[in-house]
C-alpha cells in the first residue's frame, strides 16, 4: 500500500482522467465521517459539493451498504449511480431475487428479535439485508459473541460482513460490493474505475479481478492486509482528493 | 512467378524505408516519432499499464519497446513507477506533457501529406504484386 495523495501516485491518478473513468465512493467512513449513531451520518457541505461538481465532470457513483431510502436522504444531488444494500439495490435486479431477500430477511428479523443481546446492539432492517450493530454496546466483546453466536443459528444461512461495530447479514446467493463494482463499471460505459471505501466490505472490491480494464482501489487509513493499492490517511482528506480529481478534469476540459 | 515475388520484397522493402523517413521526421519537427506516439496513445487507454500489457497491447516483444520507454521516460512524457502490491512489477503511466503532445502531433500530423502520398502510392504498387492465391 502506499499514499494516494504522493507524487508518483497522482501521476498515475491523473492519467484516469484522460480517459472515461467511474469513480466510485463508499458513504460511511469514507464521504461521511463515521459517528456514534448512523443515522447521524451526513457529509459535509463542502463534499457534498465537490463531489456534485465532480459528477458533472465524470460518471460518479455511490456504493453503500445502506438501503437507497436511507441515502437519498443523505444525498440531496442525483450522481449517476446509486447502489444500497452492498450492490442489491441501484443496479437494475430483476424484482423475484429482490423479493426472495425481502422475505429471508423479514424471517431473519422475527427470530433475532426473540433472542437477548447486550444493551446497545442495534437490529437494523434495511429492507433487502440486516445490519446488527454493536457500536454503542457497553460491552462490545460480549455483544460480538452474542451477535455471531445467534447469525449461527439463522436459515437459510446468511452472507455475513463484517463491518466497523457491525455485522452485514446478506441473503444466501446475493451480489457482494465487488460484484456490483463490476455490474456498475459495465453500465457506465467506463473503461476504468476508481473505487475508495474504508473498512472489511470494501474488500470485496479491492481485491476483485478486473480485467476489462484498469481499477485503482483507495482505502482510507493504511492497513498491511488490506488489499487495496493506495491509501488515504484518513476521512477528513476526502475534500482535498475531491478537489484533485476535479482539477485534473477541468484541465482536461480546458485543454 | 518468382520475379513478382522478388518485386514484391522490394516494393515492401521500399515502404519500410519511407515509413522509417517519416517516423524521423515526425520525431524531429513533432517531438514524437510514430512508435512513441502510438505507445503513448495505447497509455491513454491502459492507465498504469505494465510493460508487457502494453507491449500486447501494441503487438510487439516487451524487449523492443524498452529503449522507447526510456526516451519517453527521459522527456517526461510517461512515468513509471513500482506496482505498490508488487514492487517487481512496474506501471507505466502517460503524464499531462505526453498527453498534451500526443494530442498536438494528432494535429500536426496532416502536415505530412507528401510523405503519405508517396507511401500510398507504394502500398498501391505491393497490393498489385500480391499473387491471388497469398
Ligand atoms: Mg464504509
Amino acid at each position: 500500500m502506499i499514499p494516494l495523495l504522493s507524487k508518483n501516485s497522482l501521476v498515475l491518478l491523473e492519467s484516469f482522467s484522460f480517459t472515461r473513468t467511474l469513480y466510485a465512493f463508499d458513504f460511511d467512513g469514507t464521504l461521511a465521517k463515521i459517528v456514534t449513531k448512523p443515522e447521524n451520518a451526513f457529509m459535509t457541505k463542502t463534499t457534498e459539493s465537490l463531489l456534485e461538481e465532480l459528477s458533472t465532470l465524470a460518471p460518479v457513483a455511490i456504493v453503500s451498504g445502506r438501503s437507497i431510502n436511507d441515502l437519498k436522504k443523505r444525498v440531496h444531488f442525483n450522481p449517476q449511480f446509486l447502489v444500497g444494500n452492498h450492490g442489491l439495490e441501484g443496479l437494475g435486479n430483476n424484482n423475484a431475487s429482490l423479493t426472495k431477500a425481502q422475505a429471508v430477511c423479514s424471517q431473519w428479523v422475527q427470530k433475532l428479535k426473540k433472542m437477548k443481546f447486550e444493551s446497545g446492539v442495534e437490529i437494523e432492517e434495511k429492507t433487502y439485508s440486516l445490519a446488527l450493530h454493536y457500536r454503542q454496546a457497553r460491552n462490545k466483546t460480549n455483544a460480538k459473541k452474542q451477535l455471531l453466536q445467534s447469525i449461527a443459528e439463522l436459515t437459510p444461512e446468511a452472507r455475513v460482513i463484517t463491518g466497523k461495530s457491525v455485522y452485514n447479514l446478506l441473503p444466501p446467493g446475493t451480489l457482494h460490493k465487488g460484484a456490483a463494482m463490476l455490474h456498475l463499471i459495465e453500465k457506465s460505459s467506463a473503461k476504468h474505475a476508481f473505487y475508495i471505501g474504508d473498512d472489511d466490505t470494501d474488500e470485496d472490491i479491492f481485491s476483485v479481478e478486473y480485467s476489462a480494464g484498469q481499477l485503482m482501489t483507495v482505502r482510507v487509513g493504511q492497513k498491511k492486509t488490506s488489499h487495496a493499492k493506495f491509501y488515504i490517511d484518513r476521512q477528513a482528506e476526502i475534500n482535498r482528493l475531491l478537489k484533485i480529481l476535479i482539477g485534473f478534469h477541468k484541465k482536461k476540459a480546458n485543454g | 512467378m518468382k520475379k513478382n515475388m522478388d518485386q514484391l520484397f522490394f516494393s515492401l522493402f521500399q515502404i519500410g524505408v519511407s515509413i522509417n523517413q517519416l517516423n524521423k521526421q515526425s520525431e524531429k519537427q513533432l517531438k514524437l516519432s510514430m512508435v512513441q506516439w502510438s505507445l503513448l496513445k495505447t497509455l491513454v487507454e491502459i492507465p498504469g499499464a505494465t510493460a508487457h500489457s502494453l507491449a500486447e497491447a501494441v503487438g510487439v516483444h516487451p524487449s523492443t519497446l524498452t529503449q522507447t520507454l526510456k526516451r519517453l521516460e527521459r522527456k517526461k512524457y510517461i512515468f513509471v513507477m513500482s506496482d505498490p502490491s508488487d514492487s517487481r512489477k512496474k506501471l507505466i503511466s502517460i503524464t499531462r506533457l505526453g498527453k498534451e503532445t500526443m494530442d498536438a502531433t494528432s494535429k500536426s500530423l496532416l502536415n505530412f501529406s507528401e510523405e503519405f502520398t508517396v507511401i500510398q502510392k507504394e502500398l498501391k504498387q505491393a497490393l498489385q504484386q500480391i499473387p491471388a492465391e497469398a
